[in-house]
């Protein structure tokens, strides 16, 4: 028994050295604020979601029928879709606000100084002009100019995620470092601070407003444009089977070593799953097919399916009694995909037996779940829902096709067939543990 | 004594809070919250525990606390996944005496 804690205790030290690159990068103040930026942003991309969701179903966009789910519905739909368009189909400018907010609470300034900073660069960044022109042909075939007040919003979506967060990182760096040098105007002592605050704020941000003026307007280069340009290709590389496996192996691996993984990885894979999500639902709300496979919801369907799913069964079969009881105290949170207590009360976390069934279980039901949309056997997702809503729900719900519940099904049963073999041989190991102490106290 | 419990999006912990509520003092005050929340939450509390999940940021909340004279410390793995709340509950009564 002696041996085996040393055992965890070496292989989590090992973990540990691991995991500490990879947590101070994650806590850098930049990576972070992207990190809560984007978490502050998820409320309006899952109610942009739910009304995205409630105008698909009076239109014939899902269910494969040709015609409305809910027909009653259909005269709204057009107008329902606003409560999608200017809260997820805005996510850039939201994002943009948010991530400065944080960064600037991160570098010790004022946060709505930052968030207007950021707000107001990232609309010279990407808008030249409030007027629209161009040529309309009339009813006759006769070329007509127009000239219209209006702004392009193209950028304010998901094409300008990545702007929004470069914008935002660098305009409340930039500020910092103005600030710091003290080439502030200072008011003197009895001024009110919210007063001094907005004479503080005026050099900084002339400077970095004529900065991106410069940029947008003069130069005439469009950041979100060019990065849209740039990042396509990637963006449509990195949506594969083979990255997707790769991200929930990781993060499972972690996980195994009892670290959140899903949390260390976020900095890193949210923005593209967001921005992706993002042009999903932008794409369903225009009526055209929906680009990527890889959004947040794919996650929830593989994974925690295909290993503590199975497990709660595995344990309520165990011949154990403290498995029985386990698993029922975890089944409530277990069915909203809240694993921690089977993760460190079995535990799974560290368990030498567990973790190759738990890894292999994550890639199989990982290349499972996106091969099932790849050969068109499910639909891909367009909304987005809270984490925790079940799997057997969400799948429905994100991407209207009642078929997923086969796949989270099957996701349940491959996990069982991997971990059955393995849980066995830990619930032998468990009653040789519990007989052996029975012995022991009774001697 | 005013215990804050810390784990990845604090909803993991906000279970364990109910448990710990039934055998801690009517006078204690336990709440949960995200790591990322700390900084902002700390001066309301006596002391600091955190999630084995979060704990690669162990250090970060460590120099928080510190820096408020605050005590910090993870809680037991095995106690934390059975929701026991009554181990934890000790545990954080011993980081306070310390």
């Amino acid at each position: 028994m002696k041996n085996k804690k040393d055992f965890f205790e070496s292989v989590s030290d090992l973990t540990m050295k691991i995991a500490e690159p990879i947590a101070a990068f994650t806590e850098k103040p930049w990576i972070s604020a992207i990190r809560n930026g984007m978490v502050a942003t998820m409320p309006l991309l899952i109610i942009g979601s739910f009304f995205l969701v409630l105008a698909a179903l009076g239109r014939p966009w899902i269910g494969g029928t040709g015609l409305p789910l809910l027909p009653f519905l259909a005269p709204y739909s057009e107008d329902i879709l606003n409560l999608f368009r200017f809260t997820m189909g805005f996510v850039g400018l939201y994002v943009v606000v948010a991530i400065a907010m944080s960064y600037a609470a991160m570098l010790k300034i004022n946060e709505m100084t930052a968030g207007l900073l950021a707000l107001a660069t990232f609309f010279l960044m990407t808008l030249d002009s409030t007027t629209l022109t161009g040529t309309v042909k009339d009813a006759a075939g006769i070329a007509i100019e127009f000239s219209i007040g209006g702004i392009r919003i193209g950028s304010f979506g998901a094409a300008g995620m990545f702007a929004a967060i470069i914008v935002a990182l660098s305009s409340v760096k930039i500020y910092k470092f103005i600030v710091d040098k003290k080439m502030t105007i200072r008011m003197p002592e009895g001024v009110p601070p919210n007063i001094g605050n907005a004479f503080t704020a005026l050099i900084p941000y002339t400077a970095i407003f004529a900065l991106a003026w410069v940029i947008r307007t003069l130069l005439n280069f469009d950041l979100p444009v060019w990065l849209t340009t740039i990042l396509q290709p990637v963006f449509h590389t990195a949506d594969n089977i083979v990255m997707f496996t790769l991200r929930m192996t990781l993060g499972n691996l972690f996980w195994f070593f009892g670290l959140h993984g899903d949390m260390m990885l976020a900095p890193v894979v949210n923005p593209f799953i967001v921005a992706w999500m993002a042009e999903n639902s932008a794409a369903m709300a225009a009526g055209l097919p929906l680009p990527f496979i890889w959004v947040e919801p794919l996650m929830r369907m593989s994974g925690w399916t295909a290993t503590v799913w199975p497990l709660m069964i595995l344990m309520f079969m165990s011949k154990v009694r403290h498995h029985r009881t386990l698993a029922l105290t975890a089944l409530p949170a277990g069915i909203f995909t809240i694993i921690e207590p089977i993760m460190f009360g079995l535990p799974l976390a560290l368990n030498p037996i567990l973790m190759v069934p738990f890894l292999l279980s994550t890639v199989v039901s990982s290349i499972v779940t996106y091969g099932a949309v790849l050969i068109g056997f499910v639909d891909r997702f367009f909304a987005l829902l809270p984490w925790a809503t079940p799997p057997f729900i969400l799948g429905p719900a994100a991407s209207g096709d009642i078929m997923w519940v086969v796949v989270v099904a099957l996701n349940v049963v491959i996990g069982f067939v991997i971990f059955y073999p393995f849980f066995k041989v830990f619930e032998r190991a468990e009653l040789k543990r519990i007989e052996e102490k029975r012995i022991e106290e009774n001697k | 004594m005013r215990i804050l419990l810390i784990c990845a999006v604090g909803m993991s912990t906000s279970l364990l809070i109910n448990k710990m509520k039934k055998v801690a003092h009517e006078e204690d005050y336990i709440e949960a919250c995200a790591a990322s929340e700390l900084s902002r939450v700390i001066e309301n509390f006596d002391i600091v525990l955190v999630g084995p999940q979060v704990r690669y940021k162990m250090k970060s909340i460590e120099e928080i606390a510190n820096a408020n004279g605050k005590k910090a410390a993870l809680m037991d793995m095995k106690a934390y996944g059975e929701m026991n709340g009554a181990v934890i509950y000790k545990q954080a009564q011993e980081l306070f005496k310390k």
